[in-house]
């Protein structure tokens, strides 16, 4: 097992039973999987939870994957199954945090801190599948044709969803807000 | 033209992967509309916001895993199941052939009852997700009776999980039921040993909840070794400074 393996390679070896590559691949993908769980539920030990289930899920499964397929691609879609399933499991036992575990504001930067702070705030708000489609198109970097890969649709029918759950978000942010058209939303454009 | 119709557009856009038409087509709609203009400019602000780092001991407790389970990942649902279906099975079958308690059919059943929720809560204390170790956990504390299995098993979780979150509650757990000095000892040298503050602070409500004689000096030795964690430290010294507990045996 080589560092400049790709994520391919080195799940096949994964799958040839070579634990150490196992390893390398959660180096390489844990900070990223562990973002989208805060971005997704906002709780930090969730998150960490959450992302050393999908990488045990990812060894558990290696079976599964396909040669030909994008490392990435199925390793969100695992992810996004354990949100699921999560999700499913404290449906009717805890609502969604209103906070995230993320350090509050300090500094020069205050302003904008409060701004990201609120934005935060606004997408927890909003329904998870919406929220999923700008986490993984703006935090995670994924391409239109890997989300749509993902999630069992076709690419175009993602931009469009994309481009309404924005929407979605800015008429939320401006809501909390209380003011619309705030300069974060109107100055940068 | 409406917004909608350009959505796929500003998407394309907005990610970079446009096209110069598309592109041109994109801005030229944005320039005159102020919602998607503003819609762009939180997409802006969206990838202006810092990525939060995950805790630095993640690879460690993912590479324990690792080791704790280096082949069984693959049909570790199917065994856990099994040993559920075995241990039901198990219980029900000595029901039908044991002979009966003195206490009748009713003081039977419930003794069966409970021990099979022991067995439930044993295999899920062995699971591999987190959750379903906090699901044994829980399962556990809820229990009647004191089976020294689930005492042994709650206090090597609290030992050895690597999820802070699980050794919080196997903490909780064993509040309630009582600790042969093997186990209570064992609890003692967590102390020296694990990284969490939350968890060394649950452990020193659980430990200084018994009736130990030993455990004032114990605390005390714990407050004054160097490298310890402030909070733990404030944690310990409130606690001690407690007149009840001064004046007597930590109880």
């Amino acid at each position: 097992m080589l560092l400049s393996d790709t994520d391919e390679q080195l799940m096949a070896a994964v799958q040839n039973g070579d634990s150490s590559a196992m390893g390398e691949l959660f180096n390489r993908h844990h900070a990223a999987l562990y973002r989208y769980f805060l971005r997704m539920s906002g709780s930090a030990p969730l998150s960490e939870d959450l992302t050393q289930d999908v990488f045990l899920r990812v060894m558990r499964k290696s079976e599964t994957w396909q040669r030909d397929a994008r490392f990435a691609s199925w390793m969100y879609r695992i992810a996004h199954n354990a949100f699921i399933d999560h999700t499913r499991k404290v449906k009717w036992e805890t609502a969604m945090p209103e906070r995230m575990d993320i350090a509050a504001p300090a500094g020069r930067q205050l302003e904008q801190d409060q701004e990201h702070a609120l934005l935060r705030r606004a997408l927890m708000a909003m329904p998870p599948d919406k929220r999923e489609l700008l986490v993984l198109s703006r935090f995670q970097g994924l391409k239109y044709e890997q989300i749509g890969e993902m999630l069992g649709v076709e690419t175009n029918t993602v931009k469009v969803r994309v481009f309404r759950a924005l929407g979605q978000l800015r008429e939320i942010y401006e809501r909390m807000s209380g003011q619309p058209g705030l300069s974060v939303v109107g100055g940068r454009g | 033209m409406e917004c909608s119709e350009y959505s796929i557009d500003i998407a394309d856009t907005l990610a970079g992967s446009a096209s110069p038409e598309v592109r041109l087509r994109a801005e030229g709609h944005m320039a005159e509309c102020s919602s998607c203009r503003a819609n762009a400019a939180l997409w802006n602000t969206l990838g202006e916001m810092p990525a939060e780092a995950p805790p630095a001991r993640l690879p460690a407790q993912f590479n324990r895993q690792l080791q704790i389970r280096p082949s069984a990942p693959k049909w570790g649902w199917l065994a856990a199941a099994a040993a559920i279906a075995v241990g039901i099975f198990s219980f029900f079958a000595g029901r039908y052939t044991a002979p009966k308690a003195p206490e009748g059919d009713l003081a039977t059943l419930r003794h069966e009852v409970r021990n099979l929720r022991e067995v439930v809560a044993l295999s899920l204390l062995d699971q591999q997700s987190a959750s379903e170790r906090l699901r044994g956990v829980r399962y556990s504390s809820a229990l009647e009776g004191t089976d020294p299995e689930v005492v042994d098993a709650l206090s090597r979780t609290l030992r050895n999980d690597p999820s802070v979150d699980v050794r919080l509650a196997a903490a909780d757990a064993l509040r309630r039921f009582p600790m042969a000095p093997s186990v209570s000892e064992s609890v003692w040298q967590l102390l020296e040993h694990d990284d969490s503050p939350l968890v060394q602070i649950a452990v020193i409500d659980l430990l200084s909840s018994r009736k130990d004689p030993s455990a004032q000096a114990r605390l005390e030795r714990l407050r004054d070794r160097p490298g310890l964690d402030s909070n733990v430290r404030d944690y310990l010294q409130a606690l001690l400074s407690n007149q009840r507990i001064k004046g007597n045996p930590v109880q």
